[in-house]
């Protein structure tokens, strides 16, 4: 027994050595660096596009239904968020590199459609945690600021939707986290992501557990400098600001 | 200056007014009073479009501001309101709350004027201002307003840590900077601790010693006698009496109200 796990540490031993020497002298860390960077961007990226495109679905869905453009805008904004809360990421994905983007006839890299689908899909669920944000907002806010002449867009903005986002920064906190993960299918339009950078390392090295290994590592690290992120950031907004 | 013809309020099926007919001019001060549920929040409501009328017109100035297609926020701003609960903007500062909305209007009319000047059409030449100089008039109001009811150190706090009655008074002066024509009131005591609704009282007294144009739902009886130059009972979703406080209060005609004085008082 002791025999056995001896020798399997020592293979463990020679196929760090491999992945070593392959990281290292074969150049294999730069595409491992052009992985990290493209993932950060996409997740980045696709966060930022998420909260703007999340944040203005959120504001149409709760403003008062009187008028038929703001009741069209409705209609298209629940057909948007049940498309992207309803397919897979790697269906949008595929359906937006492989079909739309020819169909229109426009040339655009794997890393472009990725943070644009990203956006686009993260929106679709910033939206619904943006609106549970409005919506506990108390309505006195929205009253207050109507009745000074502000109009509804205008209280909005300056009142609520601030108010809002500091009531969802731990939602928003792992929706990241959870964006950071989904980015590991972008591979599907040829991206070069994390998880491509050490697929490579395992096919042309042949040898999969190392590289495997150290990627889990990675996408754990930066989860983690995430999450304590959020929470320097939540303690922040509670000291500088008691009112809420 | 306001004027209420036949107005109709319906909820569902519930109908809270039921025709009312009400004018209030420059320099009143109406207090409304009527047991809860009667729809005197909604009446006051109504007087600013805060809820929609479901007939009637409700004319502020002679233009009726329930029609729908005029601008309501341009007409609000001239109506300053205060309520129960206070409803200062929680992520702003006292100072801010109060800058907020006349900065912004005069932004807007800025705007508005240099588009006008742009396309050589005629424009208020006082309207183009910097930003700066928008921020330091604004800034300079609200102090002023703010020393007046003895919060000028409150300037920089944020509304939660002040006390009720702290919170009402900010609220009032911020609907003071905008130098509204008539200041609407729902039960502004309500929801303050005893010791604390004689601060909130005083500002509104003095403030009708100045001549501003009130309306003013409350319980507070006393004020009632003393402050009011009208008092109307509403329930039933109607004006069930309309006089002086000495006539309404002295001498009750409706079985209601004078049920209802016998149970306050
Ligand atoms: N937004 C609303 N939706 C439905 N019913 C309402 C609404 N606001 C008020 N009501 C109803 O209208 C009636 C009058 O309410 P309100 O004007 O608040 O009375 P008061 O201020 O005199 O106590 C009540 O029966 C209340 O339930
Ligand atoms: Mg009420």
């Amino acid at each position: 027994m002791f025999y056995v796990k001896v020798i399997c540490m020592g293979n463990f031993g020679r196929k760090i050595e491999i992945f070593l020497e392959y990281m290292i002298a074969n150049n294999g860390y730069k595409m491992v660096l052009e992985g990290l960077k493209n993932t950060a961007i996409i997740a980045v990226l696709g966060l930022f596009i998420g909260i703007v495109i999340g944040t203005l679905i959120a504001a149409v869905r709760v403003s008062p239904k009187y008028k038929f453009i703001v009741r069209f805008l409705n209609a298209v904004c629940s057909i948007y968020v049940s498309f992207f809360r309803g397919t897979p990421i790697v269906v949008q994905l595929l359906l937006f590199y492989y079909v739309l983007f020819p169909l229109i006839g426009m040339n655009i890299t794997s890393v472009n459609v990725s943070v644009l689908v990203f956006g686009l899909n993260s929106g679709a669920y910033i939206s619904e945690i943006m609106r549970g944000g409005i919506l506990s907002v108390d309505r006195g806010q929205m009253e207050g600021g109507r009745a000074m002449g502000l109009s509804f867009s205008a209280t909005m903005m300056k009142i609520v939707i601030p108010q809002a986002i500091k009531n969802i920064i731990p939602t928003m906190g792992n929706e990241f986290i959870a964006l950071i993960k989904e980015t590991s299918v972008v591979s599907f339009v040829g991206a070069t992501d994390l998880y491509k950078a050490f697929n490579t390392a395992g096919t042309n090295s042949y040898e999969f557990m190392v590289p495997y290994l150290a990627m889990a590592v990675i996408y754990i690290i930066m989860v983690l400098l995430i999450s304590l992120l959020i929470k320097i950031i939540e303690r922040r907004l509670r000291k500088s600001d008691k009112s809420l | 200056m306001i004027r209420v013809c036949n107005l109709r309020k319906v909820f569902d099926e519930n109908v809270v007014l039921d025709g009312i007919n009400l004018e209030i001019n420059k320099g009143e001060i109406v207090v409304i009073l009527g047991p809860s549920g009667s729809g005197k929040s909604t009446l006051l409501r109504c007087l600013n479009c805060m809820e929609d009328p479901t007939s009637g017109n409700i004319f502020f100035h002679d233009v009726d501001i329930a029609d729908m297609k005029v601008d309501i926020n341009v007409h609000r701003q001239k109506i300053g309101m205060v309520f129960q609960h206070f409803n200062l903007f929680k992520n702003k500062t006292v100072l801010q709350n109060m800058t907020l909305a006349p900065v912004y209007v005069a932004k807007k009319k800025a705007r508005k004027a240099r588009l006008r000047k742009l396309f050589g059409k005629s424009y208020n030449a006082e309207d183009i201002r910097s930003l700066k100089e928008i921020n330091a008039a604004a800034k300079e109001t609200a102090i002023e307003l703010l020393s007046r009811v003895g919060l000028q150190e409150k300037a920089d706090v944020y509304p939660s840590t002040l006390s009720g009655g702290q919170q009402q008074r900010v609220a009032i002066v911020r609907a003071l900077c905008m130098k509204p024509d008539v200041m609407l009131f729902d039960e502004p005591t309500s929801a303050l601790d005893p010791e604390m609704v004689g601060e909130v009282l005083d500002v509104m007294r003095s403030l009708a010693q100045e001549g501003m144009t009130m309306v003013v739902v409350t319980h507070e009886m006393g004020f009632a006698r003393e402050v009011a130059s009208r008092v109307l009972f509403i329930d039933e979703g109607k004006v069930l009496e309309d006089g002086t406080p000495k006539e309404v209060f002295d001498t009750p005609k409706h079985p209601r109200l004078q049920q209802f004085l016998q149970k306050i008082l």
